[in-house]
């Protein structure tokens, strides 16, 4: 409780800073509140982009200058705002106070909380629209960012400061891998003694536009639960929030991860998902009045994408070292990925993981298509341990998928042949992977190891999930050793490899099929 | 009629800074309803712009002199004279969208804005 002396303080301190001299505005009257854009008159200084303020309370964002008015979209809900109500410039674009208190928190674009605890009240503006960092201030991607699912770490890596697209048709997991990944990055808090690799804390961002509030509220749950809101930020504009707010999402959650990012912290941000976002936007151009083109999307739709995922950088050390890795989630339509949305998000990324429902519907989950599926950066962050075994491993799969579909015209097959599809049925399986049980790189470099080897060709395919999950128990319980070993990230050489054979060896005897 | 036109004749209806009754008379008889709500916003719009409103708290003794020193302020514009005592002291000059404010009504609101989260 603040005494009395503590607030008359408080109240000289500012009143001895408060400005003097007269005070010149600019203001507008409105004219007409059009689908919550107000075209407003006067104004006549007011720049694109900046804040005005209505007198009755409340704020808006200038998004049009035209000859005599300027359109005015609102970022308060249930305003009433009448024609005649004066507005004022601010002379400031939009911000957002980014603090470390942020940490644990959901706020929406502006920074507002929305979990009903105190606002934070410290910290630095962010502007949400700004010019990323140029290509004197980055070097390329250099650590990986380990997402604990072993078909995504070992086929498509995914490194510090890189854009991956994660794409595929509604409920088929796209959200679960973002999730998981959040979840993953628990392994390398500066807490954690197994982060071997010494790779930095990630900070991380959920970006949720356009989503149903009971949606995001099961994804915070689930972040609780697994003590990940921790080191997490959840930026929502759910369905509910005006079109604006929604708009404003991304680039409300960009300009927090630059805080971060500019202390030199790596930082993850998930946008889930673009394609909402880019209804918001049409939404408000449409109103505006702006030209329609393709799908109904105004003429800057690509830049729209373009300039928030360019925000996603790996700084080189003389700029702090910092980053931002981005994962953009798309959802398309019966899998048509060359829809309009898709596409410009395809060509902007650095990959994308896609996701299909035929293979989501036979049980392989996650569902990802390792045939489109593609990382054009990542591969340089892999450890030379995990690039050892996911190069045999993606030559034994493509060889697999290549040979199943001649298979199917056949029913004599050589045994060579015949072992190959074998080997290949075991790579599928062993790629499956529960939700919310991400893996440490030893246990994926076990599993993925364990079948290339051979050493489950003689486990029939139905049972490579179960001996898979027994095998890693028992490694933990009586071999920690080897886990121990797997984690530095080093080649697995010849030593390493005849003791992970006499392990198996071990384990296969108690084994029963 | 387009709104370029209208607004162009909006310009024309006036004389020295007044509304020229005669032309608007005129121009109102032959324009339709909606030609007509576009011209009457045009012509406050433009008295708006040619007008420059001085807002006091009590009524001013020597106005001549005053008007005098806003007419070299503000030339080619017709300067009215409008008493408000919400303003409590001081002056409150109005050119178009443009407010310039001295007066104790605004130090105080800004002062309100200024100390709030001090508590």
């Amino acid at each position: 409780m603040i005494d009395a002396q503590d607030i008359i303080k408080n109240l000289e301190n500012k009143l001895n800073n408060f400005p003097e001299g007269s005070a010149t505005d600019n203001i507008g009257t409105v004219q007409k509140n059009q689908d919550g854009v107000i075209a407003c008159s006067g104004l006549s200084k007011a720049g694109m982009g900046e804040v005005v303020s209505f007198e009755k309370g409340g704020s808006g964002v200038v998004f049009n200058l035209d000859e005599d008015s300027v359109s005015i979209i609102l970022l308060d809900e249930n305003m009433n705002i009448n024609e005649g109500d004066v507005v004022k410039r601010t002379e400031k674009t939009l911000s957002v106070t980014a603090h470390e208190q942020l940490l644990g928190r959901i706020v929406n674009p502006l920074g507002k909380p929305l979990d009903g605890k105190p606002g934070i009240t410290k910290g630095t503006a962010m502007p949400l629209e700004k010019i990323a960092a140029g290509v004197v201030q980055r070097e390329p991607v250099n650590k990986p960012l380990k997402t604990g699912i072993k078909s995504i770490d070992a086929m498509i890596p995914i490194g510090r400061g890189q854009r991956e697209l994660i794409i595929g048709d509604r409920g088929l997991g796209k959200t679960a891998i973002a999730i998981d990944t959040i979840i993953n990055q628990g392994k390398f808090q500066s807490n954690n003694k197994d982060n071997k690799q010494k790779l930095k804390p990630v900070i991380c961002i959920y970006v949720a536009i356009g989503q149903k509030d009971s949606s995001i509220a099961q994804i915070v749950n689930k972040l609780q639960e697994r003590g990940a809101m921790e080191y997490t930020i959840v930026v929502a504009a759910g369905a509910s929030m005006p079109a604006a707010l929604q708009y404003l999402a991304p680039y409300g959650g960009s300009a927090i991860a630059e805080y971060f990012m500019e202390k030199g912290a790596d930082v993850l941000i998930v946008y889930d998902d673009l394609t909402k976002h880019a209804w918001a936007y049409r939404q408000i151009s449409l109103v505006l009045r702006r030209p329609a083109g393709r799908e109904a999307y105004p003429g800057d739709i690509f830049y729209l994408h373009s300039r928030l995922l360019e925000r996603a950088v790996k700084l080189n050390e003389k700029n702090g070292g910092g980053s931002i890795t981005a994962l953009p989630i798309i959802e398309t339509q019966a899998g048509d990925i060359s829809a309009y949305i898709p596409t410009n998000v395809i060509s902007i990324t650095d990959g994308q993981i896609f996701l299909e429902a035929n293979l989501f519907n036979i049980g392989i989950r996650p569902a990802i298509n390792a045939g489109s599926s593609v990382s054009r950066v990542g591969s340089a962050a892999q450890t030379s341990a995990m690039k050892s075994v996911a190069l045999k491993m993606r030559l034994d799969l493509a060889q697999y998928r290549e040979l199943a579909a001649f298979a199917q015209f056949g029913s004599e097959l050589d045994p060579a042949t015949q072992k190959q599809l074998d080997r290949g049925q075991r790579l599928t399986e062993i790629l499956k992977q529960p939700q919310y049980q991400p893996y440490s790189e030893a246990e994926e470099l076990l599993a993925i190891w364990i079948t290339t080897s051979g050493n489950l060709d003689d486990i029939p395919a139905g049972k490579v999930m179960r001996f898979e999950k027994e095998f890693l128990e028992y490694v933990r319980l009586n071999e920690s050793k080897i886990l121990n070993e797997l984690s530095d990230g080093q080649k697995i050489d010849d030593k390493k490899a005849a003791l992970l054979e006499k392990t198996v060896k071990n384990f296969k005897k108690g084994f029963s099929i | 009629m387009n709104k370029k036109l209208l607004k162009k004749l909006a310009a024309e209806s006036f004389i020295e800074n007044s509304l020229d009754e005669k032309k608007i008379e005129a121009i109102s008889n032959s324009l339709s309803r909606k030609e007509l709500k576009i011209f009457i916003n045009e012509l406050k719009e433009q008295t708006k712009k040619s007008t420059v409103y001085v807002q006091t708290a009590l009524p001013l003794k020597n106005s001549d002199e005053y008007l005098r020193e806003l007419e070299n302020l503000f030339p080619n514009k017709k300067i009215e004279f409008i008493v408000d005592p919400s303003l409590l002291l001081g002056v409150r000059i109005i050119d178009n969208d443009n407010i310039i404010e001295i007066n104790m009504n605004n130090l105080l609101h800004k002062m309100k804005h200024h100390i709030v989260g001090a508590i």
